[in-house]
């Protein structure tokens, strides 16, 4: 009887050792794969924003293809542009540092920009805004579902893979 | 076997494989990291370096000087920073931009006229003396003992000095040689010499040319022109031969006005005067009816005070065939020309800065208005009437020392003949401006490919110029920029490549017709035909740079900032600011639709556009001679048009018709005037009698007393 058991119990550590904790470890490492493309995918779309002056439609679905192609499931992607406002900061002189007040931002967000790009095409920024882009993944994957099996409880708006990036704009764009 | 021995040895097996797995991932997330980090690091330390001339073009530097030691200073001062500022990002301790270099293969800086390399290469090694001059080169080692007898400089006077030069050859105490040969070479980076953006054309033996062109229409062309050697240079329009243009120019002139600051007599003053540009380009202003012009450091020179006298350059449009420019003088003084004193008198108008007095005709010209815009647009006029008839014929087919010609376009595409339909130098898809960027794009990329195959040489690695993407190239040929070139950083699993275009936006150099900016009566300032803009009478229009705020220090310690440019209806206010729907937020721009809006902002951009051109660039006078030729061969069309029909035997009642004619010619067209001589009396003339009418053109030797060409005569026996 006891032997039994014990059998039972080695097969089912077996099953376990042999087929959930390689397949974990599987999905783990897909998911770290997909979390450095996302990241450098992001970083390499914030850095053409920035070089170019405008977020473009074309360059903003090369984006979307990029990161969704990593197996990821579905990403919410979140941009927020920081609009450098001078008019409070006018430098008296670069060099000479006395400000007459510290320059100001406000943001405008995914919302406004990608009306922009589906009307226009692009949406034009100016040397010295911020841009801001965060992609999480909204849906689970197999890493994450085998977690919340194995030992895990998530709740939600746990991202397993988020990517965020940011630079400033070094020409503007038109 | 049993169970657990199959577990145990599929774990042996599973367990390094897995370990090996996650390590090399984690390093290839490593790696990714990493090159991310020198991504913003690359970016960050361009923009430094461009933000550094910027400051030294604009900021320190108010009147810039053109001459090419200072243009390189400024270079190498961002290139420093660019070095600099990289080698602190990379935050190893100890790192230092020497340190930084071995992985730099070149940076290029694209200025509005050229461009400048800085490229590691082989340089000999040189002596300076004690202002730090080069005087020679330091002799290599090997070299040292090599040598003829001692008193070479004495015996081969005239001859090539190192043929025969001596070993004891010293400069405190150190060798040198004047054989490049013989010299002791080191490899390090080094900014190479300025060169331009030229190509050369030929189309016969008669027209052989080198064109320079710039960021913008702005060319100069030198070499042999139908078998005259020339220099011209100007800007391109496409308004050549077309008389809109000139009668757009003729009447042109600005109100122009700017807060100064300025010490006058122990007190300091921050005052809106009106300004004009004199003809070195120093603006002078007015207070009230006092010329002043003020120094560097805010001092003010009342133009009374000094012995110098400023004139402001004005093109007289239809004096051109004998003065192409009067000069009106600002202040009243005394010139002494060849011992001779003349008096100068401030609102007279001469035709030199010798002081002789232009007094062929009354001129109205306004003391206080500024003409430098109708200055540029009529030499750009001129300009380019000369270039499309004397280079119209000039293709693309015609470049020389090119590999592949149709890389810069269609063979047949005539470049210069910018009066045809799709040739606007103004237009950024004008066969001109396509032509002039694939110029300069493929300068830039031979230039590079050397600059970094030379670096690959001597490295390690094996490196090639990246390929840079059309926009890149977009950013490059819109205004200055750097390209900087990193390669070779090991990261991890790979090594760092990677290439970054930063532009800028607020200098001297180049006069961009997207950052000129417009005033209106609100406090803001907008980009051109922004539909934010408020109407009003009249706009102005200045360069961006012309907004940065200044300060100054007042008598009693305390600093005061100031605009140089108040809007006129918040005169009393001390600022006006960028408009939030279209420099702030550049998405939000939408252009106007108002008509009578968009008509006087195009006068006040277009004004604002050639002023500032004119007062960057150098303008040649024009080629008198040429230009006598020209007017003469088309009076002559002109005076042909009119009266070709009465030319030969005709009627009494004919030429009453013809006399009539001429009258209202010369009423209505003061240029040319046609003289009539008649062996009768008009009155005794019979109208159906035949008489004889023969023509004598303008130029031809009338063996009169007249000058230029503005006479023709027509003779009746």
């Amino acid at each position: 009887m006891s032997d039994t058991l014990i059998t039972i119990i080695a097969i089912f550590l077996a099953a376990t050792l042999m087929f959930i904790v390689p397949l974990m470890a599987v999905a783990e490492r897909n998911d770290d794969i997909a979390q450095t493309v996302v990241q450098s995918a992001t970083a390499e779309f914030v850095d053409k924003i920035s070089i170019k002056g405008k977020i473009t439609e074309s360059d903003y679905n090369e984006y979307i293809q990029k990161i969704e192609s990593t197996g990821a499931g579905t990403m919410d992607i979140e941009i927020e542009v920081q609009h450098l406002d001078e008019n409070f900061g006018k430098k008296s002189t670069i060099t000479s540092g006395s400000l007459i007040g510290e320059n100001q931002r406000f943001s405008t967000f995914t919302i406004d920009v990608m009306n922009s790009l589906q009307s226009t095409g692009s949406y034009a920024l100016k040397k010295g805004d911020n841009v801001i882009i965060t992609a999480k993944n909204t849906s689970k994957t197999i890493a994450q579902s085998l977690r919340t099996f194995a030992y895990k409880v998530t709740g939600r708006g746990t991202a397993q893979i988020a990517a965020s990036s940011s630079a400033m704009v070094v020409n503007s764009g038109n | 076997m049993k169970l657990s021995n199959l577990s145990i040895i599929f774990i042996i097996f599973m367990l390094p494989i897995m370990l090996i797995v996650s390590y090399y991932v984690s390093m290839q997330i490593d790696t990714i990291n990493m090159q991310t980090a020198y991504n913003s690091k690359l970016l960050t330390s361009t923009k430094s370096a461009v933000e550094a001339f910027e400051i030294n073009t604009v900021e320190w530097n108010e009147s810039y000087s053109s001459v090419a030691n200072s243009k390189r200073r400024d270079v190498m001062a961002s290139v420093n920073t660019f070095l600099t500022s990289f080698a602190n990002s990379i935050g190893t301790a100890g790192i230092s931009k020497e340190d930084v270099l071995a992985y730099v293969p070149a940076i290029l800086t694209t200025l509005y006229d050229g461009y400048y390399i800085y490229t590691p290469s082989e340089t000999m090694e040189t002596i300076k003396n004690q202002d730090g001059s080069d005087i020679a080169m330091s002799k290599s080692i090997k070299d040292k003992l090599i040598g003829c007898n001692d008193s070479f400089i004495e015996k081969n006077s005239g001859k090539l000095l190192y043929k025969c030069e001596s070993s004891s050859y010293t400069y405190n105490g150190q060798a040198f040689t004047l054989d490049p040969s013989k010299a002791s070479k080191t490899y390090s980076h080094m900014l190479k010499p300025f060169s331009t953006y030229s190509a050369r054309y030929k189309k016969d033996d008669n027209t052989d040319i080198v064109v320079n062109y710039t960021l913008d229409n702005y060319i100069t062309i030198s070499g042999v022109v139908n078998g005259k050697y020339i220099i011209k240079s100007g800007y391109l329009t496409n308004e050549g031969g077309g008389l809109n243009s000139y009668n757009k120019w003729k009447n042109a002139s600005e109100n122009l006005s700017e807060n100064i600051y300025f010490k006058y007599k122990d007190n300091t003053y921050c005052k809106m005067c009106t300004y004009v540009y004199a003809s070195d380009n120093t603006k002078v202003y007015f207070d009230g009816n006092v010329p002043f012009i003020v120094s560097a450091t805010g001092e003010r020179t009342d133009l009374s005070d000094i012995k110098t006298i400023y004139y402001k350059k004005i093109a007289t449009e239809d004096l051109l065939y004998v003065y192409p420019y009067v000069y009106q003088a600002l202040n009243s003084g005394v010139v002494s020309v060849n011992g001779t004193n003349k008096n100068i008198v401030a609102g007279n108008f001469y035709t030199d800065m010798n002081g002789t007095e232009f007094t062929t005709k009354p001129l109205s010209f306004e003391l206080k208005k500024d003409y430098s815009a109708k200055n540029c647009g009529l030499a750009s006029y001129k300009f380019t009437e000369w270039v499309n008839k004397n280079l119209k014929d000039i293709t693309i087919g015609d470049m020389q020392d090119v590999e592949n010609p149709s890389l810069y376009g269609a063979s047949t595409d005539k470049i210069f003949a910018t009066n045809t339909g799709n040739n606007d130098p103004e237009n950024r898809s004008s066969i001109f401006v396509r032509h002039k960027n694939e110029i300069i794009k493929q300068t830039l990329i031979s230039n590079l490919e050397q600059a970094i195959t030379g670096y690959s040489r001597n490295s390690e690695g094996n490196y090639e110029l990246p390929i840079l993407t059309d926009e890149d190239w977009d950013q490059i040929l819109r205004n200055v920029s750097i390209v900087t070139f990193v390669q070779g950083i090991p990261i991890g699993m790979k090594y760092y490549n990677n290439y970054v275009v930063a532009t800028s936006t607020a200098n001297k150099e180049f006069v961009n017709p997207d950052e000129i900016y417009i005033n209106d009566i609100s406090p803001y300032y907008h980009m051109p035909y922004c539909d934010k803009i408020v109407g009003s009478p009249v706009y102005s229009a200045y360069r961006n740079i012309d907004y940065i705020a200044k300060s100054y220090i007042d008598e009693n310690g305390k600093t005061i900032s100031y605009y140089k440019h108040n809007s006129n209806y918040y005169s009393g206010q001390t600022s006006i600011q960028e408009c939030y729907y279209c420099l702030v937020q550049r998405d939000l721009y939408n252009k106007t639709n108002d008509a009578d809006k968009l008509k006087k902002i195009e006068d006040a951009y277009t004004l604002a556009l050639y002023r500032e051109r004119y007062v960057t660039h150098k303008f040649e006078t024009y080629d008198e001679e040429n230009e006598l030729e020209n007017q003469k061969e088309k009076d002559k069309n002109n005076f042909n048009a009119q009266f070709e029909q009465y030319k030969g035997n005709i009627t009494g009642a004919k030429v009453k018709e013809l006399i009539e004619k001429v009258n209202k010619n010369n009423l209505s067209d003061s240029e040319h005037q046609v003289w009539v001589y008649s062996t009768i009396l008009l009155d005794n003339m019979n109208d159906s009698k035949t008489y004889s009418v023969t023509f004598n053109y303008t130029g031809d030797d009338l063996g009169l007393e007249h000058t230029g060409r503005s006479r023709s005569r027509i003779s009746i026996d």
